[in-house]
């Protein structure tokens, strides 16, 4: 089979000066998957905009773009116009936000017809949807995207990139901002499509189970191309290494001692509105010092109600909640929030944020030098080393405020670590990172308790995951 | 063709940790900062001096054109109109500035005690603050102006408190909103002591957005003295002040139209400076700015 | 649970509404009782004033005393209060001090022509706005777009009376378009309209160009275009809808500034409508009149926002849904 994309010697520099993707060249054969991965920053959605003629007016884009047969690298706004939707689908990270939120779903999906200028009925919508695996597609698409769910949004999303057939299709993250488990059948229903997909990810795992060949991007240049089975046996760039990583189990660890159990939850329910709605049904949950336990389930079934329960910032409305004398003081639980902005206070230094737990009244108090040098200490372990610590939160990027975040926790060594979905905005190898930081920690002796969407994080960390379904936990077997 | 580099693209931002910084590398936050200067120190140097004296008329050189002498001609009463407009400032510029001060104090202060506070002290502030609320906001102004008489005190008092109750309700949201973020729950988590929490956490970021608030109406203060002077229910004669000028000028319209070019000028001038810096504050503040 | 479209949804909206007007209501009275309490701050005797407002010299204190019983003056503040919350709810507004005519008649006799010149004004800036801003986001960073920019940031920076002052001496007269004195009717009111329109245009522009602008950099416009739409589409058939909802609320809010600036309008446009009278009223100490109009003032602006609030929930489902 021919290659319906090629592009050769492709490069985007923007009017500013700055080169975000130098002489790349790639070429896809009809129906295969070719993914790019890199760190954020390595220039992917820029690469992938420019392959979908999406770029700027004023950004600059030299090389040679073969689109099915096609040569595009001098095609007019209108060419490009034409050739969009129907010889080059695309699909976006957010289904959410690729939604125009006043329109009804079947709207949505019914424009990638009428921006053609071409009709399509709602019950062809409808069928489509039910063949791309959405229940009930004829009534529910009468609804609102708000409505939707995140893994069925993208399945229409994907529906409307198809609606012409088109031999190409660009993914952008499509998958981000799901569930794990979602996440790996959505992109099944995206390569049932038969188009060529051009995958961009930052999950190194979903890409090396699903993609037939793999592009490492790094700085703007692709600095490794194979095979998924070529790269995980002998990645040769260090980037690709540095990525791989990401994928290296944590070293076995000492089986856990036998430490004193620090928290018990037993039975906790939390009702909020008089009783109207339940958060938490019956919870349960114990924890010793030295260990990490995870937590996880879909969205909405009260993870975060069961970490403030355990937090002590939310009273249970019934059931039992014991926590040891060691958990009583002040400082001894420290929360790190999903959230990686708003962690940080926004108008103060990040060290003087780091130092916080420790200027607390009752703790020694530490001269000036030995509070910086703990700082110092603590970013270089969650890898900010290199950071200047006099930096405000709005110079740094959402993964590094999650890492600052988690460094001020880990700094003022708690009894117990708190933890709402760390990783949400880190890469792979940074996630890594993370894990053994937290592993470290827990070697301490600080028991440290996580909610986390990502399963292999969670399997790959935790002592003892526990499954929250509806409010309710369902207890698992230790991996 | 360009107005005060407004039409230039903006320029990469550099990231800078001083709001001052960044508000002077904002091409419009640099143009409304130097007029505001100037402007500033028109206003205070008409403070102490004017070119002829701006109150004692002179009926000899009444209504007589611009010269070089008068460079914005003379009123009905042989004034110079140049010394009243530069006269004017203080009370033009120095009221909007005094009226914001306030506000921003006041609502600064009733906003956090209600946010944190909550409970009767909570309830009894924002029904107070609704009601300033349900009316539009100059009404509130005209009546209290009604009930006390005109007069420049009367006037700041009567926009105080017509004004305050958005800069409450302000600070109340961002202080209950801010209760709940990630770093003050950490913080007292971490045992922090409460007066901390809201000295070192809270006020500052409230103080901000207030602060931005403020400049955002710095224009709107401005025009809304003038326009009660104008109605002549402020500055009383034979002081000066920009909307009060216009106001005099009017009368002669047909005979002497120059008098109305300065004041206007004047208050033009004013508010767009407030305007570029506000444009500014709003570009850095939003994330997407940063 | 995530329905949008749920049978409640329409009852939510009228319920909603039913709530918000009982609210309205509530605030408007309490506006007005609030201004009632100020009345003692008010300096010099109220009785004195009203018989020099009548055009009486040479008071004897017996006069005044008895008018101030008339006027019931001497009574204590709240059988006052009650007094008038009873005439306000048989929509008696008091007699004024001067024309000793009902207020409430003189309100409205004087408030069509106050209707007239803002909705005319309202129409011409909402339509002002929506083209110069469709025009400015169609062709952003153009020329087009630059020229606009430049009035809209001018525009800004005018308040609406010098605007409509300078208008009116160097355009109106001296071109000698339309009657300066005009009386009211639609024709004499569009030339101050066109006027008052063309001021506020400049910051509803400004609004709806940016918010025009951030629809169409959303995800859902980058979106549509991937799919191969025109910008001219995107333009008009996503980012419009969705700019309209938070310029609706801003005209809201914009629409409280015009009722307030009406006395300044028609001051300068000497237009016989509510300001006007307000004016006189402020002159004479007129209390009857000067309570009288805050309360009409806060009950249009109370049904402005609340028809801007219904629209809004109207427009977006989402606003919709989360009534239950």
């Amino acid at each position: 089979m021919g290659a319906v994309l090629s592009c050769e010697d492709l490069t985007v520099s923007y009017p500013n000066g700055a080169v975000p993707v130098r002489g790349v060249s790639f070429s896809l054969a009809a129906g295969a998957c070719f993914a790019l991965v890199g760190g954020s920053g390595a220039g992917k959605s820029t690469l992938a905009r420019a392959l979908s003629g999406l770029h700027r007016r004023s950004t600059r884009v030299s090389g040679r773009l073969m689109l099915d047969g096609t040569d595009m690298s001098a095609a007019t706004a209108a060419q490009w116009r034409a050739a969009r939707g129907r010889r080059i689908g695309f699909v976006a990270q957010n289904p959410w936000a690729s939604c125009d939120p006043l329109r009804q779903v079947r709207d949505h999906v019914a424009e990638a017809w009428r921006c053609h200028g071409c009709e399509i009925g709602w019950h062809d919508i409808a069928t489509r949807l039910e063949g791309l695996g959405v229940a009930q597609a004829g009534e529910r698409m009468g609804q609102y995207p708000h409505a939707w769910s995140g893994g069925m949004l993208q399945r229409a999303s994907i529906a409307a990139a198809g609606a012409h057939g088109p031999p190409i299709l660009i993914a952008d993250e499509p998958t981000s901002a799901l569930d794990a488990d979602r996440a790996q059948s959505v992109l099944e229903v995206l390569r049932s499509l038969g188009a060529a997909v051009v995958l961009i990810s930052h999950d190194i795992g979903l890409v090396l189970r699903n993609a037939d060949r793999v592009g490492v991007l790094h700085n703007g240049r692709l600095v490794e191309e194979g095979s998924p089975a070529m790269l995980t046996r002998a990645p040769v760039h260090a980037e690709t290494q540095r990525l791989l990583s990401a994928l290296a189990p944590l070293p076995p660890r000492a089986r856990p001692r036998q430490e004193r159990p620090l928290l018990r939850l037993s039975n906790v329910s939390v009702c909020y509105a008089k009783g109207r709605v339940t958060a938490l049904a019956g919870a349960n949950l114990e924890i010793a010092a030295g260990q990490i336990v995870g937590v996880q389930g879909p969205s909405g079934c009260g993870k975060s109600t069961l970490l403030r329960v355990a937090m002590g910032i939310e009273p249970p409305s019934s059931g039992q909640l014991w926590r040891d004398k060691a958990l009583g003081g002040a400082g001894a639980i420290l929360p790190v929030f999903q959230d990686p902005v708003s962690s940080l206070v926004p108008h103060w230094s990040i060290l003087r944020s780091l130092c916080e737990p420790l200027t607390v009244p009752g703790r020694p108090r530490l001269p000036r030098a030995r509070r910086l040098a703990r700082a110092r200490a603590a970013l270089a372990q969650v890898g900010l080393g290199a950071m200047d610590p006099h930096a405000r939160p709005f110079e740094l990027s959402h993964g590094q405020c999650q890492r600052v975040a988690l460094a001020r926790a880990i700094l003022a060594e708690p009894a117990m670590i708190v933890a709402d979905e760390p990783t949400s905005a880190l890469d792979s190898p940074s996630t890594w990172r993370v894990s053994q930081v937290l592993r470290a920690a827990a070697d301490r002796g600080t028991a440290v308790l996580i909610v986390s969407h990502d399963t292999a994080f969670l399997e790959r960390l935790a002592d003892r995951v526990v499954t929250l379904e509806a409010g309710q936990t369902i207890p698992a077997a230790a991996p | 063709m360009t107005l005060l580099g407004l039409m230039r693209p903006q320029a990469p931002r550099v990231p800078d940790r001083y709001l001052m910084r960044r508000l002077w590398r904002h091409p419009s936050g640099r143009a409304g900062l130097l007029l505001g200067a100037l402007l500033l120190v028109f206003a205070l140097l008409g403070a102490v001096w004017t070119p002829h004296p701006p109150d004692i008329p002179d009926y000899a050189n009444a209504l007589k054109p611009p010269s070089l002498a008068h460079p914005f001609g003379t009123d009905s009463t042989g004034r110079d109109m140049f010394s009243r407009v530069m006269d004017g400032a203080q009370r033009s510029i120095g009221s909007a500035l005094l009226v914001l001060a306030a506000v921003f104090l006041i609502g600064l202060a009733v906003g956090i005690l209600s946010g944190l506070a909550r409970g009767a002290t909570d309830i009894l502030l924002m029904r107070l603050a609704d009601i300033a609320l349900a009316m539009p906001p100059l009404v509130l102004g005209f009546a209290i102006l009604g009930l006390l008489g005109p007069g420049l005190f009367n006037l700041l008092l009567a926009v105080v408190i017509a004004e305050w109750a958005y800069y409450a309700r302000l600070a109340r949201a961002l202080s209950l909103g801010a209760r709940s973020r990630p770093h003050v729950v950490a913080a007292r988590m971490a045992g922090v002591p409460r007066w901390r929490i809201i000295w070192g956490h809270i006020l500052p970021g409230v103080a901000l957005q207030l602060g931005i608030l403020a400049t955002l109406q710095l224009g709107i203060m401005i025009s809304v003295i003038s326009g009660f002077s104008f109605l002549g229910l402020g500055v009383q004669p034979p002081h000066a002040e920009w909307g009060a000028l216009l106001s005099e000028s009017r009368l002669f319209f047909a005979i002497a139209p120059w008098l109305l070019i300065a004041p206007a000028v004047a208050i033009f001038l004013s508010i767009l400076s407030a305007n570029l810096v506000g444009i500014a504050l709003r570009d850095i503040e939003t994330p997407e700015g940063r | 649970m995530r329905d949008a479209r749920s049978p409640l949804a329409r009852g939510g909206l009228a319920a909603a509404a039913l709530l918000r007007i009982g609210q309205a209501l509530v605030t408007a009275l309490a506006a007005s009782v609030i201004v009632w309490a100020l009345l003692p701050l008010a300096p010099g005797d109220v009785a004195e004033r009203v018989l020099l407002a009548r055009g009486l010299q040479d008071l004897t204190p017996e006069e005044i005393e008895a008018t101030r019983e008339a006027l019931g003056l001497n009574d204590p503040l709240i059988v006052q209060l009650f007094h008038w919350l009873g005439g306000v709810a048989r929509g008696d507004l008091g007699q004024s001090f001067t024309s000793q005519a009902p207020v409430s008649q003189e309100i409205l006799e004087r408030l069509p022509a106050t209707l007239m010149l803002l909705g005319l004004a309202l129409v011409f800036s909402a339509v002002l706005s929506l083209l110069f801003a469709l025009i400015a986001a169609a062709y952003q960073d153009r020329w087009p777009d630059r020229i606009i920019r430049l009035y809209t940031q001018i525009g800004a920076a005018v308040p609406t009376f010098v605007f409509a002052l300078l208008a009116l001496t160097f355009v109106v007269v001296g071109f000698q378009m339309g009657r300066v004195l005009a009386d009211p009717s639609w024709s004499a009111a569009l030339i101050p309209a066109l006027i008052i329109g063309l001021d506020r245009a400049a910051s509803w522009t400004q609004l709806l160009r940016a918010g025009l602008l951030e629809a169409m950099a959303s995800g859902y416009a980058e979106v549509a275009r991937a799919r191969g739409a025109s910008e001219r589409r995107i333009l008009l058939r996503h980012a419009l809808p969705n700019a309209l909802l938070p310029f609706l609320t801003a005209i809201g809010i914009s629409i409280g500034a015009l009722i307030g600036g009406t006395p300044l309008i028609e001051s300068i446009f000497t237009w016989p409508g509510l300001g006007a009278y307000l004016l006189e009223a402020l002159s004479a100490r007129n209390y009857p009149v000067i309570q009288g109009y805050v309360l009409i003032a806060a009950l249009s602006y109370v049904v402005a926002s609340l028809v801007v609030d219904l629209a809004a929930m109207a427009l977006d489902p989402r606003l919709r849904s989360q009534n239950p």
